[in-house]
């Protein structure tokens, strides 16, 4: 694995205004405020055309139409729903502690936005768009995202509604749970990286490979635990409709409701951004783009480098909206695991899968191509074995389940 | 008019068994009532771990009790303790006002049971119009007879489709749903075509039927068909198999055949433990015994054995109504009923296998008043619903709503 | 692990499939001939004069009791008839839309119009009277009781094939 070193900030160019790049609050510069201000905008807008995407998307596989009416095919629904939220009562229950209940949703949107800062989007001519980029990255978006669990505990607490504690226990239980499998597979992909930055594994993405070829076990841990956190279907027992009718959330209405909404969509997108960013490559186009000789050029890759510099922040876009579109799919489609199943996938195959990749991974680095090629073939070996003895299980188990009774006709005697 | 009815048992309610309080209080315990949470009540202490009760109300408005039912649960972490039911907030004295008229008080009896179980609403009407042609001595032609036999089991199918989408919703899944009332709308079409209403037709008269079916009855039957066929298909396909659902429905809230007899569960819920019993089958009425079908039967008496049975039961009852279809004479569809419908004296019952089970009318006519002087509905769903206990007690919540959703209750054949 | 994916193969194939939602009230819902919507009085277009004769029948015969009707003796030359009805109120809010009131009207003055649309800001505008179920009945030809005809196809403009 070639090292390369990122730089970390591009040099500005010479037409941009001294005043711009001056360090003026704490060692921002007044451009540092812009691009908070426009990666802060960008997002609500943004999480608003998700929304509208996501009710579409589900619309359409459930045989209707969502949202129609209120814009051309329905795009202003979700700021017409905005405008509904802000306009509604501010209800506060008498029963809850009112500092807590103030302050949860807050709790909850601000490790969301947090953790876009290190996203790294690729580039947009002239600038490479992370914002802030530094070398313990990945240990940054494991930590921050742990806080939107305290601001959940918090909401189901301070309702002073049992429902929401029952909610608030659920999503601790959850959440910790799927803290370790992620951290493990992190790992791993810090060991590909070799350092604790996103923006380094990106770079080193782009040098070598995507590292869903490398570690395709990763990616799929990594998937299940971020739609986990997430609390999506299928794992979205803590805020399950049809039991505890949204369990932290069931005494919030109107705005602060709409926080939680917006967290929530907000973090997938997020969740999506890191996915494409630590395996599927960032703003690269496809996989080994950037190592292919161009004919006539010679063996140089940078024309395709320097394409990705400039407009790689819609590749990475794409990538990040087909990821975010197929964890909308997965809504749409499965039902809820249980709380204990919930545990047991966790703790039982989550964690198990995600050692093994990290083992896997660490002789890949250390060893060379072969060694890996190996243990990977072992490992797929023993999945199919567990799988093979499963294989009838779900149809066996259906076929005996029921059988069907032939009664002998009893004819009527009298009839009426 | 007396009737002598035997001395019953008194069934007042007797003084209740100290309860939890007085329970802790004999362990030398503190009994704590919470400012914020009242109610709760420290029950064990075991070294520093206290477990402690709450009482949590799913209320009349819950989106997972398919209707106006109330359920207390004493939950102890996530798992049940005590479940005390509260029906009758849909009671609208149905069986009171089938006693009203001075004129026509049999044809005005039958809104009545229309509005009992709403969902399959022919079988309900095919109950009460044999009860009265039992006990007037009529019998309706052939052609009436084959096609409120249809028309049941359409009925059947509309019932079974809607529990397919109450169970989906209940485990999670929002898509089952809509397939469910897609279906349902292609059903509704075609019972206005018949009937002149979608969900109340009031068709059946006794003696026949109001007035014969519209000219292309056949083939838009077998066009419904096609689409009931194609919809259990995708049904199937959609949540049967899903490992997820698999989990959350295998082995949960079993109900063993003694206890289910001596409940007097009956229908689906009585099929799944093993009994293989079908009013159409062990008691039958209009011409089931001149069609072919078989009864779907379980062995464990589980959630997922139920649903397949019901799926299974619609697939079945599509070959009843192809068999009928195709033997469906030509003729009258009004027998030699006087028009002013007086039966004489007595009594009679008269049982159907309704969607959930064994519904039954039982009509006392002192052979003068135009009306009936009592009318008794046995719903089947109240019994089932005293299987609740059993299925929900010592289980998770998610296991307790499940368990509700599979027993398929609707308020108004509970609660009349 | 197949079940999950047939159920992922089983939403691509409806989300490929037109959305069935009939986009009411731009479109009309197609109603059958039968719908029975609000009972609604006939008027006899070629002799200018209502049919009901305010036998009381339809009032009694309702499980509702929702119809309350007043007759005046007839004075007039063009039919045999001895009464005619000089008020007569139905209330929308608690009729049951069954058609008992029509099945036994042994005069053929009324239907069951296909008027639903009924909704109102106010119960009390839901009572209907004369002139107002005369007006939904405009256009409603008598059809319960009535020999339907044989030859031409009833079939409404829905066709349940439609629904995939």
């Amino acid at each position: 694995m070639e090292q390369v070193r990122l730089p970390y900030l591009l040099p500005a160019p010479d037409w941009m205004p001294e005043f711009l790049i001056a360090p003026l609050v704490g060692g921002f510069s007044v451009a540092d405020f812009l691009g908070l201000f426009v990666l802060l905008n960008f997002i609500l807008g943004f999480v608003t055309f998700e929304i509208w995407l996501e009710r579409k998307i589900g619309g359409h596989i459930q045989l209707r139409r969502g949202p129609l009416h209120v814009g051309p095919h329905g795009l202003l629904q979700t700021p017409a729903d905005i405008i509904k939220l802000l306009i509604k009562e501010d209800l506060t229950p008498a029963a809850a502690d009112k500092r807590l209940f103030k302050m949860a949703p807050y709790l909850i949107f601000v490790p969301v936005f947090l953790t876009f800062l290190v996203i790294p989007w690729g580039g947009l001519w002239p600038f490479n768009l992370t914002l802030r980029p530094f070398d313990l990255s990945l240990i940054y978006i494991v930590a921050i995202p742990s806080i939107q669990a305290l601001g959940m505990v918090v909401a189901g607490w301070s309702s002073g509604n049992k429902y929401s504690l029952l909610g608030a226990a659920r999503v601790v239980a959850q959440f910790i749970s799927y803290e370790l499998p992620m951290v493990v597979t992190l790992l791993a992909v810090g060991i590909l990286a070799e350092s604790l930055s996103i923006a380094q594994a990106v770079e080193t993405q782009r040098a070598s490979t995507w590292f869903v070829l490398l570690q395709p076990i990763g990616f799929v841990i990594f998937f299940i635990t971020m739609m986990s956190e997430m609390h999506r279907t299928p794992f979205d027992i803590a805020v399950a409709e049809s039991e505890i009718v949204g369990g932290p959330f069931i005494e919030y209405s109107g705005m602060r409701w709409g926080m939680f909404f917006l967290a929530e969509f907000a973090a997938v997108f997020l969740n999506s951004c890191l996915a494409v960013a630590l395996f599927l490559g960032g703003p690269e186009l496809f996989p080994f783009a950037e190592r292919i000789p161009i004919p006539g050029i010679g063996a140089n890759t940078t024309l395709i480098r320097q394409i990705d510099d400039t407009i790689g922040v819609f590749f990475f876009f794409g990538k990040a909206m087909t990821l975010m579109i197929v964890v909308q799919w997965c809504r749409f489609a499965l039902p809820r695991i249980r709380i204990d199943q919930l545990m047991d996938l966790a703790w039982k195959i989550l964690l198990p899968a995600s050692f093994a990749n990290l083992i896997l991974t660490a002789i890949f680095s250390q060893f060379g191509f072969f060694p890996f090629a190996a243990g990977l073939a072992v490992v797929l070996v023993v999945i199919g074995i567990i799988a093979i003895s499963y294989r009838n299980r779900g149809t066996r188990e259906r076929e005996t389940g029921i059988r069907l009774v032939t009664l002998p006709r009893i004819p009527l005697e009298a009839h009426a | 008019m007396a009737i002598e009815t035997p001395i019953r048992p008194d069934m007042r309610p007797q003084p209740q068994p100290p309860g939890p309080e007085s329970a802790a209080a004999e362990r030398h315990l503190p009994v704590v009532g919470s400012p914020r949470v009242p109610g709760l009540t420290v029950v064990s202490q075991e070294q520093d771990l206290e477990t402690m009760e709450m009482t949590i109300n799913m209320g009349p408005q819950h989106p997972s009790t398919h209707g106006v039912f109330r359920m207390v649960l004493t939950l102890e972490g996530e798992r049940v303790k005590k479940l005390e039911p509260f029906v009758g907030y849909l009671h609208r004295g149905a069986e009171k006002l089938g006693e009203s008229g001075d004129v026509e008080g049999y044809r005005k009896a039958m809104i009545w049971l229309d509005r009992t179980d709403y969902l399959s609403v022919w079988a309900n009407e095919h109950a009460y119009v044999l009860a009265v042609e039992k006990l007037m001595g009529v019998q309706a032609p052939e052609r009436a007879e084959w096609i409120r036999l249809i028309m049941d089991e359409f009925g059947r199918i509309n019932s079974h489709s809607m529990f397919y989408g109450a169970f989906g919703a209940d485990a999670g899944a929002t898509t089952p749903f809509m397939y469910a009332f897609t279906l349902r709308e292609a059903l509704y079409q075609f019972f206005e075509s018949v009937g002149g209403q979608r969900m109340f037709p009031n068709y059946y008269r006794v003696g026949g039927l109001r007035e014969d079916v519209p000219v292309d009855f056949v083939e838009r039957a077998t066009r419904t068909l096609e689409t009931t066929r194609r919809s259990l298909d995708d049904f199937d396909r959609l949540i049967s198999d899903n490992e997820i659902f698999l989990a959350r429905t295998r082995g949960v809230a079993k109900l063993t055949a003694e206890r289910a007899i001596d409940l007097g569960c009956s229908g689906p819920v009585l099929r799944a433990t093993g009994v293989p019993i079908d009013v159409r089958r062990v008691e039958p009425y209009s011409f089931y015994d001149r069609v072919d079908f078989d009864i779907p039967v379980g062995t464990t008496g589980d959630c997922y054995e139920r649903y397949l049975i019901r799926l299974q039961e619609m697939y079945q009852s599509t070959r009843i109504i192809e068999q009928a279809l195709k033997q469906l004479p030509k003729g009258p569809i009004m027998g030699n009923t006087p028009k002013a419908v007086r039966p004489p004296k007595g009594d009679s019952y008269q049982r159907v296998e309704n969607a959930r089970g064994d519904f039954g009318v039982y009509i006392v006519s002192d052979g003068k008043s135009p009306a009936p002087y009592r009318v008794k509905y046995r719903s089947p769903c109240f019994s089932n619903l005293m299987a609740l206990n059993d299925l929900a007690v010592g289980a998770y919540i998610a296991d307790a709503v499940m368990g509700l959703g599979s027993i398929d209750i609707v308020l108004g054949e509970v609660d009349r | 692990m197949k079940g999950i994916l047939g159920g992922f193969v089983q939403t691509v194939k409806s989300f490929l499939t037109p959305p069935v939602t009939r986009l009411y009230p731009y479109e009309r819902p197609p109603l059958e001939p039968r719908f029975m919507g609000a009972p609604s009085l006939l008027w006899d277009d070629k002799i200018d004069e209502i049919v009901c004769v305010a036998c009381n029948i339809c009032a009694r015969s309702c499980p509702d009791d929702c119809i309350y009707l007043t007759g005046e003796k007839y004075e007039g030359e063009k039919t045999k008839k001895k009464n005619i009805v000089k008020d007569y109120f139905i209330d929308l809010g608690r009729c049951s839309y069954c058609g008992i009131c029509v099945e036994v009207c042994p005069f053929d003055a009324n239907e069951m119009s296909p008027h639903f649309e009924l909704s109102t800001y106010d119960r009390q505008q839901l009572v209907y009277d004369k002139d107002q179920l005369i007006k939904i009945g405009r256009g409603v030809d008598r059809r319960m009781g009535k020999p339907e005809p044989q030859d031409v196809p009833v079939m409404g403009s829905i066709d349940p094939s439609q629904w995939r």
